[in-house]
């Protein structure tokens, strides 16, 4: 082993090492008590804390009984039976120790038998989606029922013991939860966003002293947005802010801030990313939970969306002046107006994936040929497509390209009744989209855009499919009642993995079908090809193999990759960083290049040079690649400069794309020649790194002058 | 107890099969804890506790476990993350505590593991993943919440990182 490569050293720290003997027996001790079933930190919290048992509540509570909840059953122990009473303990009424509100009135809590619930293994029954261990971005929803003796308006707290170990340690995660409560059962939403592995228990409490009566906290079904409509809700679009006395406005250059606030649920973008939060708004109060964010890596950061997520935290009261939404608190103010929406010219025909559409401009409206593609907004990324349509007498070919966050593309103006053409990517998915043309202002307009699935039995991957089948405990072996549907998006079809049966099946277009994958299969693409739809997956036996789906065929194609792709029929695999291998679907080598240490591509056959998605993933990601592929041409290949020099480019690139697709080109003086299936010769002028190197970062598109032979 | 076959739930709830198992999943725990963490012992131990007694409750509410010593690593190597990704691991100081007396590593190890600590979280916890764990690049990308490509854009920075941190030990 050389001691002087840190990355194979990596692997000798993967051995046992013993542990002091004491300590051993230590935290033995602490293990056996939790087997046991002795009485831990927690549960002494709980007992210190359980609001006190009162009153003969039965007759009402007997209506809560039970409560279904999602997949499991919640069994609410109406307060007279001898089992309730005999864990609940009084809390005092006049004082507290430890900062949580003075004697909370009657409240029981659950079925556990401390009186406290385990909302994240309810969760993990539930919905069946919900790991432990597994990283919260989005908030859950659980649902507090109460059986209240009189109507009126309380507050609902909810205290989370996160660590287990302070008793004194309870920290309200979200503590601005109102209910209208009426007489009898009633319901509120409560959500929050449990961010650790640790069994955490949540304890519902009415902290204003009234007599709540009794409560049941369980869990309702999976649900991702919680909280109730308010008079703000929409979009606002950020005009200004004050932070501590200092200005700052919307980066418009970096990524314009646009609030959208629904049912209590809001949304920014961060740069390129999105931040989520629940919005807690009541009588001019306003509250945020923790801000989730998408954690991708922008090209650019900007101040203001940094002062703007500190504002926000900040703000507690939300009032319209004018026309305009302002947020404000101790030292901020954020205003927002409603944004001008572009003018609706109409739904455009229903269509799919892949089809073409024409669109008409009767009165001639000049327009440009750019368009963007956009989803409503929603929970997540907004995945949205920048297309350029094809005009007659203009010069342009319709293409399509993903898009994430701003971007600049040249644009020219278009005139007369049309139709342009345009091209419904391959890679959208299936649901409601606006197409707009925004970039030609005033002229501005949008259409409704349908996209449902296409009726062709084609398939064309997206880079979105890949899906990691393991079970709840990590073993790589799938449990039937463990294994939640993992859904996917084949040219906009959805397609889902589930089990039925205790089969894996494939579920497509109304059609399921089992399907021959085994314990342990990383599933990395699946592709029509010759009518067949197949599989490519890898597993800990150390091969790639591809699976038909349709007739159940298994067949070891090569070694195990890390990802493999499905292209022209042809199983393309990235082995282990170091190399990559064409082959058939019978298992032969086509081809194979190999990447060095240096992130160099050295094909097998000097002079060609194959870089499809493996090379796009490399040079899209990392600047040293981009910095290779300027150098490969000059110097590794040969040793010498190249005035010329062919190679394959397999385009289009995710992300940053340019949407010529040239199948063999050919670098000659600094112009890249660039031959059309259909015959012509496009010429791009190019210096080197150009093609990958975008001036503004990641998702601009650079601009780059082109001229048709 | 066979460490690789299958393991009913009633038997590794029994606290004597707990306790075999323990025996010998503890210095595979604490070993996988130490060398991850930078070297610290007491985090290490700390760690190792609660992966044993987050082992237990998930016992407790039936889960089934066919593989034991799989099946713990697992939970670790999800503590590990928890840890690192919870910001408590997010330090690039090298912290190193005593170690315990039997633990004997090569003067590389030693040298590797400082430089690890050194690394940025993400940057730790993807070499962690990828060339420790033996990981997939996309059960790492899983792991981290990343997309394949920002995952292979991470794993690029972090070697170089690693490397410029482990001639930056040897040169102290």
């Amino acid at each position: 082993m050389s001691e002087h490569d840190p990355i194979r050293l990596l692997a000798s720290l993967d051995r046992p090492v013993s542990m002091p003997s004491g300590l051993a027996a230590e935290i033995w001790a602490d293990v056996e008590a939790e087997l046991m079933g002795s009485p831990s930190v927690s549960t002494q919290i709980d007992r210190k804390e359980r609001p006190p048992w009162k009153g003969p509540l039965a007759a009402t509570a007997a209506a809560l009984a039970v409560l279904v909840v999602g997949l499991g059953t919640w069994v609410f122990l109406a307060p007279d039976q001898p089992t309730v009473a005999s864990t609940t303990t009084t809390v005092p009424t006049t004082s507290s120790t430890n900062g949580l509100p003075v004697a909370p009135p009657d409240v029981v809590v659950g079925t556990a038998e401390d009186g406290f619930v385990d909302v994240l293994a309810a969760l993990d029954q539930a919905s069946g989606r919900w790991q432990p261990g597994e990283d919260f971005r989005y908030a859950y929803q659980v649902s507090v029922v109460c059986d209240c003796p009189d109507a009126g308006t309380r507050w609902v707290r909810i205290f989370d013991d996160i660590q287990e170990a302070d008793p004194w340690d309870v920290i309200p995660i979200f503590s601005r939860i109102r209910t209208d409560v009426e007489t009898g059962p009633d319901r509120v939403d409560v959500a929050f966003s449990p961010d650790d592995g640790h069994p955490i228990y949540y304890s519902v409490q009415w902290p204003d002293g009234s007599d709540a009566g009794d409560m049941v906290l369980g869990v309702d079904e999976f649900h991702e947005i919680a909280l109730t409509a308010s008079e703000f809700d929409g979009e606002w679009r950020f005009t200004s802010g004050i932070v501590d006395g200092n200005e700052f406005g919307n980066p418009v250059s970096d990524g314009a801030i646009t609030l959208s606030i629904n049912e209590g649920f809001g949304d920014f973008p961060i740069d390129c990313n999105t931040g989520s939060m629940l919005v807690d708004i009541f009588d001019g109060s306003f509250g945020i939970g923790p801000i989730f964010s998408t954690a991708a890596g922008c090209g650019t950061y900007s101040d203001e969306a940094e002062q703007f997520v500190a504002a926000i935290k900040r703000a507690e009261t939300i009032r319209h002046d004018g026309s305009e939404l302002v947020l404000s608190g101790p030292g901020v103010e954020l205003r927002f107006v409603e944004p001008q929406l572009p003018d609706l010219l109409g739904e455009l025909p229903l269509t799919a994936a892949g089809e073409t559409l024409l669109l008409e401009f009767p009165n001639g409206r000049s327009r440009g040929l750019v368009y963007t593609i956009e989803t409503s907004r929603q929970l997540g990324e907004s995945v949205r497509y920048v297309l350029t349509a094809e005009a007659e007498g203009v010069d342009s070919d319709a293409s399509w390209t993903e898009w994430y966050g701003e971007f600049e593309v040249p644009d020219v103006q278009a005139t007369g009744t049309g139709p342009d053409r345009i091209v419904i990517p391959d890679t959208i998915q299936n649901g409601d989209y606006r197409l707009c043309s925004p970039y030609w202002e005033p002229d501005t307009f949008c259409f409704d855009l349908l996209v449902r699935p296409a009726s062709a039995p084609w398939f064309v991957t997206a880079g979105v499919d890949g899906v990691i089948l393991h079970d709840a405990d990590g073993t790589s072996s799938v449990i039937a009642n463990e294994a939640a549907d993992i859904a996917f998006y084949v040219d906009g079809l959805l397609v889902s993995w589930g089990m039925q049966d205790d089969a894996i099946v494939l579920r497509r277009d109304g059609q399921v079908s089992e399907v021959a994958l085994q314990s342990g299969d990383i599933l990395l693409d699946v592709a029509h090809t010759d009518d067949r739809l197949v599989a490519l997956v890898t597993n800990r036996s150390n091969a790639t193999s591809a699976v038909d789906l349709d007739s159940g065929e298994r067949r070891e194609i090569g070694p195990a990759s890390t990802e493999a792709r499905l292209q022209d029929g042809v199983a393309l695999l990235s082995l282990s960083e170091t190399g990559l291998e064409a082959r058939s679907l019978e298992g032969g080598l086509l081809w194979e290049a190999t990447i060095d240490a240096e992130t160099m591509i050295v094909p097998s056959d000097p002079g060609v040079v194959r870089l499809d998605r493996f090379g796009d993933l490399y040079i899209d990601s990392d600047p040293a690649f981009r910095q290779f592929l300027e150098t490969r041409l000059v110097d590794v290949l040969t040793g010498e400069e190249l005035d010329s020099f062919e190679y394959e480019l397999a385009i289009p690139l995710e992300g940053d794309q340019i949407t010529e697709r040239c199948l063999r080109a050919e670098l000659q003086d600094g112009v890249l020649l660039c031959p059309q299936p259909d015959g012509r010769l496009v010429t791009l002028q190019v210096e080197g790194g150009d093609m990958l190197d975008f001036p503004a970062g990641r998702g601009r598109i650079a601009t780059y002058a082109r001229q048709d032979d | 107890m066979s460490e690789s076959g299958p393991v009913t739930d009633g038997s590794l709830l029994d606290p004597i099969s707990f306790k075999d198992f323990y025996d010998r999943a503890l210095p595979v725990i604490y070993g996988y804890f130490f060398k991850r963490v930078g070297g610290s012992h007491a985090l290490a131990a700390d760690l190792t506790q609660e992966t044993f007694i987050s082992a237990v409750r998930t016992l407790q509410r039936g889960a089934r476990v066919d593989s034991p010593m799989p099946w713990i690593v697992t939970i670790a190597r999800r503590r590990l993350v928890d840890h690192i990704r919870s910001g408590s691991g997010t330090g690039r100081t090298v912290v190193r505590d005593a170690p315990p007396e039997d633990l004997s590593t090569s003067a590389a190890e030693a040298r590797l593991t400082a430089a690890l600590g050194m690394l940025s979280a993400d940057h730790r916890l993807a070499l962690i993943l990828r060339y420790v764990d033996d990981l997939a690049v996309a059960e790492v990308a899983n792991h981290l919440g990343r997309s394949l490509r920002a995952t292979e854009s991470i794993l690029a920075r972090a070697r170089a990182a690693l490397s410029a941190a482990y001639d930056e030990v040897a040169d102290v």
